[in-house]
């Protein structure tokens, strides 16, 4: 189910939340969160109940029944076991086309097609309880109660695409008696995000979609792009992603704050950075803490010195661009933020030992132009169309694809950029402008505080919103494919 | 804490009450900017805008009849004593001076229920059964007409999704602002979109002007496709069905095949009658024109359609007795 759709918007989050704050208001805790759950795998299974359910059901058992054993005694074995036995149920519906191609590539051997259908948000509900398996062997983890266990994996607000959450941070809430009471100041503060979040998805990252669509189409289909066209693609889909999944991650953190459980930030204006480094310190902060807390320090992080910290930063990068999807093109986008961030270290003791840096501006241009090129893999369907649209950005096809456009072909995406540019450099993102900071939502404002321009200038960005999903087909969102 | 609460709940009402004014005034303003080149110098207390060649407007038609959406369309039908069914063609043919002064010469409320895309049978039942009509003849333009077949406006009407109905609730909005806008300020309507204008009385269009000129084809009685038997077969089943469900008189159900070049609608008419024991008229269809082929232009449906009525007198009087 989408949170842009009219199903989710005006009958699963009403009846949801109306039946869970009458058995909260009626002490019966325990069923509230049977229920929650049990509605959050109704909104997981909505599209294919049956298999859908099966799988996450079967990773939650085991990684409950393994955590539960490592709470009583911690055990490396025991801990292998159960990331190994995640690692399987990921690779098997996540990678193994993938391997079984690329071995056939290799070999020459005919592979057949093994067509295993990805179930969505298996990359980030088998994240979240890694975390929790690894928390439990290094005693950071006490036991819960199964159905806590099972509502921290499926709370719908965050188990499609996250964000990423530590067991530490949500289950404690789960047991605050305040989240079974109905409050209006938490409903009020949570649409406010969530219409925030909503119209960033539906009025910027879909309209804008279409740009660069069409041109990494024609790339695909062997069509030369020009150097103009090229980068409308690349800076369309770069703001689409951003509006796309900083909007889901606003919506998710709405929802959730409708029954007053605070979920972690993901996104701190990511394109305003002024570094790699800083870079990733804004953008799926989440996915950056787990890569950082459950692989990177593992490796041994920068405690080996510089050669083995930039080896782990590859490492890390590598396998974080393989987590977002079973392709050569993501394991290219994370070797190049890996390039990138050894680069940007390396750069960083320079200047600190030359006593020198560059100009704001000119590290903003540097970092931006990076990312954007970055995307590309990200986002071309193979290796042919990334280098076919690089080598158009440098302009190696000439300035147009045909022939020169009619001004008022380009006007349209021209506006679209510079204005969703201008947004994303000079507006204050979500959080910002709720809790006047950037960092936490722990002094996320009170409604009250927020004031009736809020309400009414979120109630509009709102009713607008549903008024496009309505007259048109919901679209999903890009990270729902990881 | 009372404060707050309040404060709060303030802040909800604030916020619902212009998330749906921010919805109404968009869509409005949508559809408004989208529409606002269609025809407008059609309206009048009894003409609504049934069609405009807009993204966002479209067809209105079946909605506003399967809903019941324009004031005093549904009584209209229930209360007519003669319906004419069939699709553009019955419209082109019937929507006549002829017709009208007929008919009121006579005192007789009369219904003109063709509907465009092609529509057929069912959804015409449909209507006429959420319309609790009660004809006491029926004229229908079988060529064939009763077939499965349902447009895609008539099955959107069917199927009644919140996207169609939200659509539907703007086309009744937008009409009262194009209205308003342009008899106020007509230099803002530019009139470059053809549109079609149906009367709520009579159910009769008036398009020669809004939608097309008057232009004519001469008709030579020959014609470009046959209908298979199979069809034809099915046509009368379908016919069977349709004449038990509406429960009338077979000797008060009149099928006709309105003058054209695509079929040969008298042909298929005089079959479709012999077989459901009805009563058929073809009036002389000498010295027509049509507007594509298809469509009567108006001087030859103002002809045919005086034919057609004077022919239909005796049939009217002993139905209506």
């Amino acid at each position: 189910m989408l949170f842009n759709s009219a199903p989710f918007l005006f009958a699963f989050l009403p009846i949801t939340f109306s039946i869970f704050f009458l058995l909260g208001a009626n002490n019966c805790q325990t069923l509230a969160v049977a229920w929650l759950a049990t509605a959050s795998l109704v909104f997981y299974g909505w599209d294919n109940p049956l298999r859908l359910i099966s799988i996450i059901g079967f990773s939650i058992t085991f990684n409950f029944v393994i955590g539960w054993m490592l709470v009583r005694r911690p055990s490396r074995t025991l801990l292998a076991i159960g990331i190994v036995g995640d690692l399987l149920l990921l690779g098997y519906f996540k990678y193994v086309g993938f391997f079984a191609e690329t071995i056939g590539v290799a070999t020459g051997v005919a592979v057949p097609n093994l067509n295993v259908v990805l179930p969505i948000g298996i990359s980030f509900f088998t994240f979240t309880q890694i975390a929790f398996l690894v928390d439990a062997a290094r005693g950071e983890a006490r036991e819960y109660k199964p159905l806590h266990y099972l509502l921290f994996v499926t709370f719908f607000p965050h188990l499609i695409a996250g964000p990423i959450y530590h067991h530490k941070e949500i289950m404690p809430q789960f047991e605050r008696h305040e989240i079974f009471r109905f409050d209006i100041s938490n409903l009020t503060l949570g649409l406010t995000w969530f219409a925030i979040g909503f119209s960033k998805k539906v009025l910027l990252a879909d309209p804008i979609a279409q740009y660069g669509t069409s041109i990494f189409a024609a790339a695909a289909a062997g069509n030369p792009v020009g150097f103009v066209d090229s980068w409308i693609a690349a800076l369309s889909f770069t703001l689409q992603l951003y509006f796309d999944f900083s909007g889901y991650c606003d919506m998710a953190i709405g929802l959730a704050l409708m029954i007053g459980v605070r979920l972690p930030l993901n996104f701190n204006s990511p394109y305003q950075a002024t570094s790699l480094i800083d870079f990733w310190r804004r953008w799926h902060i989440t996915l950056s803490r787990f890569l950082r807390d459950y692989l990177y320090i593992p490796l041994g992080g920068n405690r080996k010195g510089p050669y083995r910290r930039h080896v782990n930063l590859m490492i890390t990068m590598l396998l974080g661009g393989l987590w977002h999807g079973a392709s050569w093109n993501f394991v290219l986008w994370g070797g190049l933020h890996g390039v990138g961030l050894v680069l940007n270290h390396a750069w960083q003791n320079l200047a600190v030992r030359r006593q020198f840096s560059l100009p704001p501006l000119v590290a903003w241009a540097i970092t931006f132009t990076f990312v954007v090129l970055a995307w590309v893999p990200f986002r071309a369907s193979n290796l042919q169309t990334t280098l076919a649209l690089w080598q158009s950005m440098v302009g190696m096809n000439g300035l147009f694809s045909a022939q020169i456009p009619a001004l008022g072909q380009l006007a349209a995406p021209l506006c679209w950029i510079v204005s969703l540019l201008m947004l994303i450099l000079f507006a204050p993102n979500t959080q910002q402008l709720l809790s006047g900071h950037g960092e936490s939502l722990e002094k996320v404002a009170e409604p009250r505080q927020l004031g009736l321009k809020w309400a009414v200038g979120a109630g509009a960005l709102f009713g607008v919103s549903v008024l496009f999903i309505v007259a048109e087909r919901p679209s999903e969102f890009l990270y729902f494919r990881f | 804490m009372m404060s707050v609460r309040f404060q709060s709940w303030n802040y909800l009402v604030a916020f619902l009450a212009c998330a749906l004014l921010s919805a109404l005034a968009f869509a409005i303003g949508q559809m408004t900017f989208d529409s606002i080149p269609c025809k407008w110098r059609g309206y009048s207390a009894d003409d609504f805008l049934a069609y405009c060649r807009s993204q966002r407007y479209a067809d209105y038609e079946h909605g506003a009849f399967y809903y019941g959406l324009e004031p005093d369309i549904r009584s209209n039908v229930r209360n007519a004593k003669v319906l004419f069914l069939g699709s553009s063609k019955i419209q082109a043919a019937f929507s006549t001076n002829a017709v009208r002064s007929y008919f009121d010469k006579l005192r007789i409320d009369f219904f003109v229920m063709g509907f465009g895309y092609a529509e057929s049978s069912r959804f015409a039942l449909s209507v006429l059964q959420r319309s609790e009509a009660t004809p006491r003849l029926l004229v229908i333009n079988a060529d064939p007409f009763f077939t499965e077949h349902v447009s895609v406006p008539g099955q959107e009407a069917f199927d009644g999704g919140p996207a169609f109905l939200w659509r539907l609730a703007l086309k009744v909005t937008f009409q009262r602002v194009h209205r308003a806008i342009c008899f106020a300020a007509p230099f803002v309507c530019p009139e470059s979109e053809p549109a079609i204008f149906r009367s709520k009385r009579h159910g009769q269009w008036n398009w020669i002007g809004p939608y097309t000129a008057e232009k004519a084809v001469p008709f030579d009685g020959k014609f470009e496709n046959s209908v298979p038997s199979e069809e034809i077969a099915k046509a009368i089943n379908l016919g069977e069905r349709f004449l038990r469900d509406v429960g009338l008189n077979r000797a008060c159900v009149v099928i006709t095949g309105t003058p054209n070049t695509f079929y040969d609608s008298v042909g298929i008419a005089q079959t479709l009658a012999a077989a459901l024991k009805t009563n058929s008229l073809f009036p002389s269809s000498a010295g027509l024109s049509t507007l594509d082929g298809v469509h009567l232009n108006l001087a030859s449906a103002e002809l045919w359609s005086g034919r057609f009525v004077e022919g239909l007198s005796p049939i009217l009087n002993a139905c209506l007795k």
